[in-house]
């Protein structure tokens, strides 16, 4: 077993000292030995002392790779938010919320109404680009409007308080909305070190300013000081989805040389949101149908027509019922004419409860020579549609008492799920009878409030719905100020209203306690269009 | 403050960047206030304790020196060598000891509070103990004289790099380094600030990559079956390397921006063709420290006894590194496990030499069989290291076995259908690509250095290349470290 073999000075040293330190240049595994080359004889010896005497002339130090870090660094904003995010919004909520505040942050349309809503995952049950769709399609004599949605799990008002402390400025919204959630004020103190996950997204600088006294380390403060200063130490989460992204969209890529074909069609001649048919040279028409329930959910819809990269037209359409498309002549065999929605319907949403497809148009019989759905759509750069909705049940596809029933399993099992629904149905009791003091987060929505009032910003307090299944701590007093606090802000600064839309859902409606299903969240659709009208009509 | 901390990084930067504007004359008082500064972020009171072992070691060793009857010399070396073992013992093995008393007899309050206490911030104690003590036998040996320096020792024990897991260097090598500080060369600073980027890169990307599976399997070990068990053991041995050697790159990367060299403390270690080789590659320094002042001692006291001394002296060895770990049981098997291996491996050495010898093709053979062998049995005694009980250890190699026979039957029925066992491994495509991509351009690295070839290949490589490697690294670090580091594996030792 070697022991320590650091050289000691002895006269080998000498001629080490003579060759400068070139070995000592070297990147070594866990060492620190000096090899001593064996040198054969003494004009070795010279030679290379003369190297090291050249190697200790002062040299020009180009700081090249230093300027282009720099660069690159500096420039981050110029570059990095063009390139799409390729996967849903609910994949890394983080990257999308930096996304968000990015677009917004681009200048506003002329005569447009921007509005903003935020808040913690309960934002989920409103569908932006749905609201958007809603307003926009009705109201042909109101200002157009656009919407904007930044959600991220477990961010609360203080968090968002920072925030808006510095990118307010530059979003100039006409009209925020709050979504609001008892859950989010149950730990109701923002006296405690940030999550990880949230400081991911805040501006670092004012977070550091704010947040001082409440972190507790000293690598806690440098992180954030070394995030305001450097745009790849900031961001380097979301550069790191992103290169994932890309990364797992080339191996699909690779791996996907397939022949085209046809997909997207189920057999009832439903199509998905997106289909694929391939035509037969002959037919150069296509007959398709736009349910009434699709223009009540969506109050418009866009559709996009391609023959293979070829987009041959596009159709906006307000008006349900059958419409036709001329297909262009091609020369060849089968065509592939590909058809994208902007948007999708949901039978179940619409009162056909055990339908829980998204569905795009219908089709007549034979329009198609053998499409029929197999679940894969082919690649597209960037190949997930922000439009796209996320078909989710976590309780499954059940209703009524069976529902119920799922319910009381899921809240009894011993699992990750269970016990956080145990801990939140038990922190609600726990308060249900105390007296309600407005501390902590309710003072920070309170100065949140109060900055968006300063700034002539009207403000909608939206109190989302709550599964009614857990309904029990609503009647005890602290839900009642809880309430009340919202309603007191509402008539304390101008142009703020409190919309409380606890009960407008069926618990086979949401997902847990608290947070809508896609159905949930498409049902919400119209009463948040209605609630941004009334907002913007005072 | 942890090595991958910011703290650390800014600690660096600041005491690094001051270090040349510092006269040469006070740089050995510098390093020694840096040290201790370093040493009180994680406990005032036991850098307390450091200082009066230093000390205590300091004047024995001058009485050692100039004591005049091998009576008195021999009586300071055994009064040094207790006294400096004491410490380890109290704060190391007592709260173990305590902890058990406490739950077999009952719980006096004493016992617990002595539990509680005990090694909480007595932070490197394994290390410098060591240190100190093979100081103290150097001088009691006459390898070297006894240090006139106080500064110089104490420096030499708290020195900041080192403190927290090694490697282990001798008071010599050291000293003579110290006592003739000159202007830290660029190239020295250069050599430190990769080695710390390639310690960085091992820990941050990789190990800590490896030890999310790790964790899963050991410490629900009965959540698991089939593969798992075999995948996180294999895991383990790597991750547990590449943490190691990681903490030491930085280590003597940190010690290089001061001028100092440190000794390597890994040599490609999962390449040793038998079991003696894996330990003259494996955490070289305690090792070394071992086999110098325990097994040499011990193999001269019982060199009367034959095969029986050789066999004795290597099992005690062998727990001794496995004891110097922690006083838990599975330290204690892990040691035993090894003596097993060794005393196997030396007794049948010559058998084996001869038949290598007059089997050319066995020889051959041998190359590529014995590294694979040898780094299966070091994988199976790792379980024991990582496990936290022993029969959490039984019970993993257990199911790894059949986990393994169950993979072979199914394979040869041509399914792969419940090979993987229960148990579902938080591990994805990207995990695996970047930990084999990791672990690729480490061993390059390694392999080059291994054959001597690492300067040669940097020093002609263009400047481009090699910035396009360090922005490369340091981008790894940046994005794909684990956000929250763990603590490096042997700085709990």
């Amino acid at each position: 077993m070697s022991g320590s073999d650091t050289p000691v000075k002895k006269p080998v040293n000498a001629l080490r000292q003579a060759q400068g330190d070139e070995q000592k240049g070297a990147v070594h595994s866990g060492t620190g030995s000096v090899r001593a080359e064996p040198v054969e004889a003494w004009g070795g010896v010279l030679q290379q002392a003369a190297k090291a005497r050249s190697a200790r002339r002062p040299r020009l130090i180009a700081p090249i790779p230093l300027l282009l870090l720099v660069l690159f660094d500096v420039g981050f904003n110029l570059y990095f938010w063009r390139i799409p995010k390729l996967t849903g919004r609910a994949a890394d909520y983080g990257y999308q919320v930096l996304l968000d505040v990015h677009r917004l942050e681009q200048p506003k349309l002329p005569g447009v109404a921007r509005v903003l809503a935020f808040g913690s995952s309960v934002a989920g049950s409103l569908d932006e680009y749905q609201v958007e769709s809603l307003l926009n399609a009705t109201d042909h004599s109101a200002t157009r409007v656009e919407m904007h949605r930044l959600l991220k799990p477990g961010m609360k008002p203080s968090d968002y308080r920072i925030l808006f402390a510095s990118e307010l400025e530059a979003m100039h919204p006409d009209l925020v909305i709050v979504m609001l959630n008892f859950q989010d004020f149950l730990n109701a103190s923002f006296e405690r070190d940030l999550k990880p996950d949230v400081q991911y997204v805040l501006p670092p600088w004012t977070t550091l300013r704010d947040r001082w006294a409440f972190i507790s380390t000293v690598s806690g403060k440098l992180d954030l000081a070394l995030a305001s200063v450097s745009n790849l130490y900031r961001y380097r989460r979301a550069i790191r989805s992103c290169v994932q992204d890309h990364l797992r969209f080339l191996a699909k890529w690779l791996r996907s040389r397939s022949p085209k074909r046809a997909y997207g069609r189920y057999p009832d001649r439903y199509t998905r949101q997106r289909f694929g048919l391939l035509m037969k040279p002959e037919t150069t028409e296509l007959e398709y149908f736009v349910h009434p329930e699709w223009i009540q959910q969506r109050g418009q819809v866009r559709l996009q027509f391609s023959l293979g990269a070829r987009v041959f037209a596009g159709r906006v359409e307000i008006e349900p019922g059958w419409k036709a498309i001329e297909v262009p002549a091609t020369a060849g065999s089968a065509r592939l004419l590909e058809v994208a929605a902007d948007s999708a319907w949901s039978p179940r949403a619409a009162g056909m409860p055990d339908d829980f497809r998204l569905l795009g148009v219908q089709l007549r019989d034979g329009s198609s020579e053998n499409a029929v759905d197999n679940g894969l759509l082919p690649l597209r750069y960037p190949p997930v549609d922000q439009h796209e909705i996320s078909e989710f049940l976590r309780l499954g596809q059940t209703r009524g008492e069976a529902f119920v029933r799922r319910w009381d399993a899921e809240l009894a099992a011993p699992t990750e799920f269970g016990t956080r629904l145990r801990a939140w149905r038990d922190s609600k009791l726990k308060v249900r009878d105390d007296r309600f003091e407005p501390t902590g987060e309710f003072i920070e929505l309170d100065r949140l409030v109060a900055e968006f009032s300063r700034r002539g910003i009207s403000v909608a307090l939206v109190n989302t719905p709550e599964s009614p299944l857990t309904a029990d701590y609503q009647n005890g007093s602290y839900y009642r100020g809880y309430l009340q606090f919202f309603e007191q802000l509402a008539r304390t600064y101008p142009r703020v209203r409190f919309y409380n839309l606890l009960n407008s859902l069926p618990a086979e409606e949401f997902n847990d306690i608290v947070h809508a299903n896609y159905v949930g969240g498409i049902k919400l659709g119209p009463i948040y269009a209605d609630i941004v009208r009334d907002a913007l009509r005072r | 403050m942890l090595f991958t901390s910011l703290e650390f990084v800014a600690f660096i930067a600041i005491v690094a960047g001051a270090y040349p504007l510092c006269p040469v004359a006070w740089r050995r008082w510098y390093l020694l206030a840096v040290s201790y500064a370093f040493y009180c972020t994680w406990s005032v009171r036991f850098a307390g304790l450091m200082l009066i072992a230093t000390a205590v070691a300091f004047v024995l060793a001058k009485r050692i020196g100039t004591a005049t009857s091998e009576g008195a010399r021999r009586q300071s070396l055994a009064v040094g060598v207790v006294a400096l073992l004491l410490p380890l013992a109290a704060f190391k093995y007592l709260g173990s000891v305590s902890g058990f008393l406490s739950d077999t007899v009952g719980g006096a309050p004493w016992l617990s509070r002595v539990t509680a206490a005990s090694f909480v911030g007595a932070i490197g104690i394994s290390y410098y103990t060591l240190k100190l003590i093979s100081y103290v036998v150097d001088v009691y040996w006459e390898r070297m004289a006894p240090c006139e320096n106080f500064s110089s020792l104490a420096t030499y024990v708290a020195f900041f790099p080192q403190i927290l897991s090694g490697p282990i260097q001798r008071a010599e090598s050291f000293l003579s380094q110290i006592a003739q500080i000159t202007p830290v060369r660029p190239r020295m600073v250069t050599s430190g600030l990769q080695l710390m980027l390639f310690g960085f890169f091992k820990k941050l990307v990789v190990a800590d990559r490896l030890g999310v599976p790790v964790d899963q399997v050991f410490d629900h070990p009965h959540a698991f079956s089939g593969l798992a068990p075999v995948i996180a053991s294999y895991l383990f041995a790597l991750q547990l390397y590449t943490d190691f050697s990681g903490i030491t790159d930085i280590a003597i990367g940190t010690a290089r921006l001061f001028g100092i060299e440190s000794p390597r403390n890994f040599d490609s270690p999962f390449y040793a063709d038998t079991i003696q080789d894996f330990w003259r590659r494996w955490h070289m320094t305690l090792t070394s420290w071992l086999g110098e002042y325990v097994f040499t001692p011990l193999r001269m006291t019982l060199r009367g006894w034959g095969q029986a001394g050789l066999i004795m002296s290597l099992a005690i060895n062998m727990l001794a590194i496995g004891v110097w770990h922690g006083p838990r049981w599975t330290y204690v098997m892990f040691g035993m496990i090894h003596a097993g291996y060794l005393i196997g491996s030396t007794l049948t050495q010559r058998r084996r030499k001869k038949l290598l010898q007059r089997q050319p093709v066995l020889s051959r053979l041998h190359t590529i069989v014995g590294p694979l062998v040898t780094f299966n049995m070091v994988v199976a005694s790792f379980v024991f290291f990582r496990a936290t009980t022993l029969s959490d250890a039984f019970y993993i190699l257990a199911q790894a076995g059949g986990g393994l026979l169950n993979a072979a039957v199914r394979i040869a029925h041509g399914t792969l259908h419940g090979v993987m066992g229960k148990g579902h491994l938080a591990w994805n495509a990207a995990d695996v690509l970047i930990v084999c991509a990791g672990l690729l351009a480490m061993e390059v690295v390694h392999l080059l250095h291994h054959r001597g070839a690492l300067s040669r290949v940097t020093g002609a490589t263009p400047g481009w290349v090699r910035w396009s490697a360090y922005f490369a690294l340091g981008f790894a670090i940046l994005i794909w470290g684990e956000g929250e580091s763990k603590q490096f594996i042997y700085v709990r030792f």
